[in-house]
């Protein structure tokens, strides 16, 4: 591509006069995609976020051995060597191809949670703060009630009742990880809900549901994706956890976090055991984190509309 | 002929702080009238009460006829819309024009959407270039106009202006006053304005209100205003301020 | 009073500005809020005028030293009483302001500290700039808040910004500004915030200590018609530049077209013109 058509596609984008629908939402994303990309940081964890995507994706095929069964006669607990990258456990199971198709459990339990937690506490949040009154107080002491416990231990008492295994992982995290949302959302919420914009809509004859679900919730959603980007983290922490304590997934389940529990053992003598998937952990969390802090300088409505 | 906004003994109450103390309020139908009085004095109290976005304690509000209940309804926001004060902040913030004006027929379920956004554009003044923009690439006046455009759009027969030019600068000003007046003309409409400017109310108003703290201190024929033939004192004050500053020796 | 009249009047001019430009360096270039203005203030009421983004302000918070760190500031001259303001230390500046150069902001409620009494920072105030004992400055401070009309200054002394009206706020803000004597005093838009009459009374309390205490005064206003009823001489301002220069007596015989245009599109009371007169914008106007 030339050097003028790359200018002229620039100056389309950043037009003052769109001249379609199309035209001002693109150009609305290419401003904040500048913005985003010019954070070295921020493109960094992206960068990682997408390394896991692709790794998830094609574990069968980058995996060089199976990720349940191992070689129990002559390959265990063997250190990294070249033919083993990162050492094998105890079930003598390669240890990389363990990782590798655990991105899978990562993000499948990322993505529930988000995609479980988020809509909640934007529901829960805008109606709240919307409607105020009863309907305020009633739904804000019920998500008190969820904030007054730890996280860990509301989502342990939660697996204890629905039984161990991953699925009840995801539900028992995502249940106790909408509150904090729904609170974001409210104060978002109150912030514009006397504005004489939200006033108009009113004045065109809306419905509450329409003013709530078609001016109120655009206006949280990117601080609730900051805020659930920077969560993730913490979410994977909570699964590994949980896998940790013989709760989340169980064996032979590739999950990072049963992995570090079952290595925990020999964690001494053989650190690579829990040390490998403890680095996988602490990388994609970074990942995550980075990501969270970009989007916020990218997308916080509060630095300005530009 | 019955009025087209007839308010009596209306009462507003915010936390116990009374806002409005029985006010009476008659507009007939094709008038231009105007509410003037200093910052608690509940001109746009009044405004809001009849949109329906203040709490009304007591008394009665009747449009076309019609007398409102708590609640309004659809075709009510067909006979009135309103006009607010502050362009940076009566558009929402993440929506093209476009969107803006979509909406009010989205609601209403207007079939020919396309048709009517390019004539209210056209009838405010903006052209095409306009429409897909946000509100942050609009000067303020660009977004009163924007404004106006969808008050316009479900074709009202009144029209509730909340001191719209205050935010504006002089010359701006001055081209969405004219631009008011000639959208009033073409399309008969009632205009209940709002200002704390004695000038602007006298240029597009016949009738005025003079209002002190929650209740009605006068009411004016804008000739009155020109003549000075004013009875009260608080009137007499305000328009000795509207003449600018004067150095006492 | 501590100034000699007969000796203010003589003395050359308290400030002068020439050529002075700001630039804001933004994502799409640089932008030029005030491009090469020019004037000289005496101990004289003058009147800046201009619409938004006129670089009205920016002129004013220039000469204060109160523009955003990213914006460059250039002058063939910019002095306050002899005094390089460009080439002075930031602590030097530092105590010319408020000492010798005061400033009033629009709103008060912006610009006075909310948690602390307005008594006490007026003393605070006082006390940055001159050596003086608590009960000293207590006294002086009701005095000033006695000389801004305020009817009861021992209870406004304690009360906080939030207890009080908007006029009463901005009467504090004036006499917490007067307090150490300033030479010279920038008002931007100090009653665009205030209903009509209070705003005249807080216009005359301000009219009477500057020219009591032989004050510069610049008024920074979009309000051409206040400012020419208010001021001795009127400067114009467009697209960061000076259009005109004029007395204020003399406004009728304003010769630029944007004076003339901005005076027109006014309405006035018992002036019947159906449409107003629009300004036409020219562009040579901002070249």
């Amino acid at each position: 591509m030339s050097v003028d058509t790359i200018q002229s596609r620039r100056d389309w984008l950043l037009s003052e006069r769109p001249a379609s629908r199309m035209q001002a939402r693109l150009g609305r994303a290419y401003v904040a995609w500048r913005r985003f990309s010019a954070n070295r940081l921020a493109f960094l964890g992206l960068l990682i976020i997408i390394a896991l995507l692709v790794v998830a994706a094609l574990a069968g095929v980058l995996a060089p051995y199976s990720p349940t069964f191992g070689d129990l006669k002559n390959a265990r607990l063997l250190a990294p060597s070249a033919e083993h990258w990162f050492g094998t456990d105890d079930l003598g199971r390669d240890i990389l191809s363990r990782i590798l198709y655990g991105s899978r459990w990562t993000l499948y339990v990322v993505i529930l949670v988000a995609i479980i937690a988020a809509p909640i506490g934007l529901l829960v949040g805008t109606v709240a703060g919307y409607a105020g009154g009863w309907t305020d107080a009633i739904l804000m002491r019920i998500t008190d009630i969820f904030l007054a416990f730890p996280k860990l231990i509301l989502a342990l008492a939660f697996v204890a009742a629905l039984g161990p295994g991953i699925e009840n992982a995801v539900l028992a995290i995502a249940i106790t990880s909408w509150p904090p949302y729904a609170r974001i959302a409210r104060a978002e919420t109150l912030t514009v809900r006397n504005s004489d914009y939200i006033k108009a809509v009113q004045l065109m004859g809306a419905s509450p549901f329409r003013i709530v679900l078609r001016h109120i919730m655009p206006l949280c959603i990117s601080s609730l994706i900051i805020r659930v980007t920077l969560d993730m983290a913490g979410i994977i922490l909570t699964a590994a956890g949980l896998g940790f304590l013989g709760l989340g997934a169980q064996p032979p389940l590739p999950e990072w976090g049963t992995m570090i529990a079952s290595g925990r053992r020999f964690v001494l003598d053989q650190w690579w055991v829990a040390g490998a998937p403890g680095f996988a952990i602490l990388i994609v969390s970074l990942g995550f984190n980075l990501l969270g802090d970009g989007l916020r300088d990218a997308l916080d409505p509060r630095s300005g509309d530009q | 002929m019955t009025s087209a906004i007839s308010v009596d003994g209306l009462e507003v109450i915010f936390d116990r702080f009374r806002a409005l103390k029985g006010v009476r309020l008659d507009v007939q139908p094709g008038e231009s009238f105007g509410l003037v009085g200093e910052s608690g004095s509940g001109k746009s109290t009044l405004l809001r009460a009849i949109a329906g976005l203040a709490p009304v304690a007591s008394g009665s509000i009747a449009v076309n006829g019609k007398t409102l209940g708590a609640r309004r309804d659809k075709a009510f926001y067909r006979e009135v819309q309103m006009v607010f004060q502050d362009p940076y902040g009566s558009l929402h913030p993440r929506q093209t024009v476009d969107r803006l004006l979509q909406e009010p027929l989205a609601i209403h379920g207007f079939a020919d959407g396309e048709k009517r956004i390019q004539r209210a554009l056209d009838e405010v003044g903006l052209g095409n270039g306009f429409r897909f923009r946000y509100s942050h690439q609009l000067s303020g006046g660009q977004r009163q106009r924007v404004a106006i455009a969808r008050a316009l759009i479900l074709e009202p027969s009144i029209l509730l202006l909340d001191e719209p030019t205050s935010a504006l600068d002089a010359s701006v000003q001055a081209e969405v006053l004219n631009l008011l007046e000639e959208v009033r003309r073409r399309r008969k409409l009632t205009f209940l304005m709002v200002s704390h400017d004695l000038a602007i109310i006298t240029h597009m108003c016949e009738r005025l209100m003079v209002m002190q703290s929650g209740e009605a201190v006068e009411n004016l024929a804008a000739n009155d205003l020109v003549e000075r033939r004013v009875s009260k004192d608080y009137t007499r004050n305000l328009l000795r301020a509207s003449d600018g500053f004067v150095r006492t020796a | 009073m501590s100034h000699d009249p007969n000796q203010q009047r003589s003395t050359s001019a308290l400030l002068d500005v020439e050529d002075l430009r700001v630039t804001f360096p933004t994502r799409t270039g640089l932008i030029e809020a005030v491009r090469g203005v020019s004037f000289s203030l005496g101990r004289e009421r003058l009147g800046i005028v201009g619409e938004s983004g006129s670089g009205k302000s920016q002129t004013g918070r220039a000469i204060m030293g109160l523009t955003p760190p990213q914006a460059r500031i250039s002058a063939n001259k910019l002095a306050f009483d002899g005094i390089d303001l460009l080439s002075v230390s930031p602590r030097e500046r530092r105590s010319l302001r408020g000492k010798r150069i005061a400033m009033i902001l629009q709103d008060p409620k912006y610009s006075l500290d909310p948690v602390m009494s307005i008594g006490r920072q007026i003393v605070e105030t006082l006390r940055t700039h001159e050596k003086v004992g608590k009960a000293e400055a207590r006294d002086r401070a009701l005095a000033m808040l006695e000389a801004v009309q305020i009817r009861d200054p021992a209870r406004v002394f304690d009360l906080h910004p939030h207890e009080v009206s908007g006029g009463m706020g901005q009467r504090a803000m004036i006499a917490m500004m007067l307090i150490a004597g300033p030479e010279m005093m920038i008002a931007d838009e100090p009653t665009s915030a205030l209903d009509v009459t209070v705003q005249l009374d807080v216009l005359g309390i301000l009219d009477r200590l500057v020219g009591e205490r032989g004050m510069g005064l610049i008024f920074i206003s979009h309000d051409l018609r206040l400012v020419s009823s208010f001021c001795d001489r009127v400067i114009v301002m467009y697209a960061g530049k000076v259009v005109e220069q004029l007395k204020a007596s003399e406004l009728g015989r304003a010769q630029h077209p944007y004076t003339r245009g901005l005076l027109n599109c006014m309405p006035k009371i018992g002036a019947d013109r159906h449409p107003l007169p629009v300004l036409d914008r020219k562009p040579e106007w901002a070249a």
